[in-house]
């Protein structure tokens, strides 16, 4: 081997960058020529050397710099937040009428209208719901917490989780098991328990098809949002009492936004989708549906549609950390305005 | 903690565009010697390398949402790194402190081996290099950069990247070979 090639080849190594045969070859050539020996042993004393280091002052100024760009980056997307035209579907409802996204409308309208005339047609058949209904096929126990029983008339009653929703939640992502959610016009709610309500504070919602476990047949309940706390919701139960649901949400920007779902949820332990008009991303950055953003209030990684901004809604990947509410799901989950 | 071991620098160029501020910090943290040190040997003094280093930051910082995660961000931030010293060397605010390697005294052997010594001597054996050689040892060593990517950002050959980066390692140890007499 030439000394130039040698050397040229024991200098691209100091950068990683050479085959260990070339080098071996070089090395080899080194051991036995004195110049290229002296050369490179200047070469790899000036390499080890330290390089120009800035000064803990100076990078204490960049960091203020840095801290300076921030808060202006915060307050330029606080206005984006408020000034951003939010779309109708995201804006709440002004009078009893449903609230519900123009996407969603027509699979739970039908649904409903099936729904509607399967309890019928078991009610004139005196057929009982069970039998009438094709099994779940459940694929674990929650009866320790949420109990449903079905008597031989039909009634039903629901005991809720006795340590609310954010303790069944933590405890149900803990076993990467679903936690007892239902979906209330799109979006995923986890019940609180009984509740008593003022009938006159109630919007009427879509009627929700569940079993409230995780084995039973799903049926139809009515549904209502209780108008003046926002993320509040009851289903009135076969006794006439209501049971309490809260909406599944994390924050951005200081606004909350809530769990959507594309799929029904029609009974527990069931994890919730993205909405219909979403394709699951392909890669963990998100394409080719969504591309990275920023972060939400509590610091996880949040996704947009291509041209879109996160005040009309964003994905989060899953894999989010224990106490995050979309812990253990499998899923990509959507985010939308409350 | 936002961690750039954690975070691609992409990702943390993406979370620092949410205004979290420990992004930027990570990111000034991570780059900060890079940068000062490519001013330094540009201008050869230490004042003007950290008021080139802020301007390159500021410039950095405003900029972000035009990096596109196409090249490293290493790649990204040498260009603007030079750029920026370029454009302020153009417009007279700071010149080029001139270096003749002539002027350059090799060490003494007793030199040879310290580290604070040697490391003045060969910055100011590096400042005398030609610039394209100075620039392509800069981008790989100060910026990480591989031969591949400093290759890009240079719109040369990677054999010339190789070669000059070579070039400019065999000058120094040509000149700085340690004598009895020295420095």
């Amino acid at each position: 081997m030439e000394c130039l090639k040698a050397q040229q080849l024991l200098s691209e190594a100091i950068d990683g960058e050479v085959a260990e045969a070339d080098l071996a070859e070089a090395r080899a050539h080194c051991s036995e020529c004195e110049e290229c020996s002296r050369l490179m042993a200047a070469v790899e004393r000036i390499a080890a050397l330290p390089v120009p280091a800035a000064a803990p002052m100076l990078v204490d100024t960049l960091i203020a710099l840095g801290a300076q760009e921030a808060v202006d980056v915060r307050a330029s997307l606080a206005d984006q937040i408020d000034t951003a035209p939010v779309a109708d579907e995201y804006l709440p409802a002004k009078s009893t009428t449903r609230f519900l996204p123009s996407w969603w409308e027509p699979r739970l309208t039908a649904l409903a209208a099936v729904a509607a005339v399967v309890v019928v047609g078991l009610v004139a058949t005196g057929i009982g719901i069970g039998g009438m209904l094709t099994p779940k096929q459940a694929t674990v126990s929650m009866s320790e917490d949420t109990n449903v029983e079905i008597d031989g008339g039909g009634a039903m009653t629901a005991a809720p989780p006795t340590d609310g929703a954010t303790g069944s939640t933590k405890a149900y992502a803990d076993a990467s098991i679903a936690p007892p959610y239902v979906v209330i016009d799109g979006l995923v709610y986890s019940p609180t328990g009984q509740r008593q309500v003022e009938v006159s504070s109630l919007v009427t919602a879509t009627p929700v098809l569940t079993a409230l476990d995780t084995a039973s047949d799903p049926v139809s309940l009515p549904a209502f949002r209780i108008g003046n706390t926002p993320g509040n919701a009851v289903l009135l139960m076969p006794d006439d009492t209501y049971l309490g649901f809260s909406a599944v949400t994390r924050a951005f920007g200081g606004r909350t936004f809530a769990l959507a779902s594309g799929s029904l949820l029609t009974a527990y332990g069931q994890w919730p989708v993205l909405p219909a008009q979403f394709q699951a991303p392909t890669a963990p950055d998100g394409s080719p549906t969504f591309s990275f953003f920023g972060k939400d209030d509590a610091g996880v990684l949040i996704y947009v549609p291509a041209g879109g901004q996160p005040t009309a809604g964003f994905a989060v990947a899953p894999g989010t950390g224990p106490s995050d509410p979309a812990a253990g799901n499998p899923n990509w989950t959507w985010w939308q305005p409350l | 903690m936002v961690s750039s071991k954690v975070l691609s620098d992409y990702e943390l160029v993406a979370v620092a565009l949410s205004g979290d501020e420990r992004a930027f910090e990570t990111l000034v943290r991570a780059h900060a010697d890079a940068v000062y040190g490519h001013a330094l040997r540009f201008f050869g003094d230490q004042a003007t390398a950290e008021d080139a280093t802020q301007e390159v930051f500021i410039k950095v910082f405003r900029s972000l949402a035009t990096f596109d995660g196409r090249s490293a961000f290493s790649t990204w931030l040498f260009r603007v790194t030079r750029n920026v010293c370029l454009d302020l060397a153009r417009a007279g605010k700071h010149r080029p402190i001139p270096t003749d390697l002539m002027e350059v005294d090799p060490p003494s052997v007793r030199d040879f081996a310290d580290d604070v010594v040697m490391s003045r001597v060969v910055e100011s054996a590096i400042r005398a290099l030609p610039p394209e050689e100075r620039d392509a040892l800069g981008a790989v060593t100060l910026f990480g950069m591989s031969y591949q990517d400093a290759a890009a950002a240079f719109s040369v050959p990677v054999g010339t990247v190789k070669s000059r980066v070579f070039r400019a390692r065999r000058t120094l140890a040509l000149m700085l070979e340690p004598t009895e007499g020295g420095a």
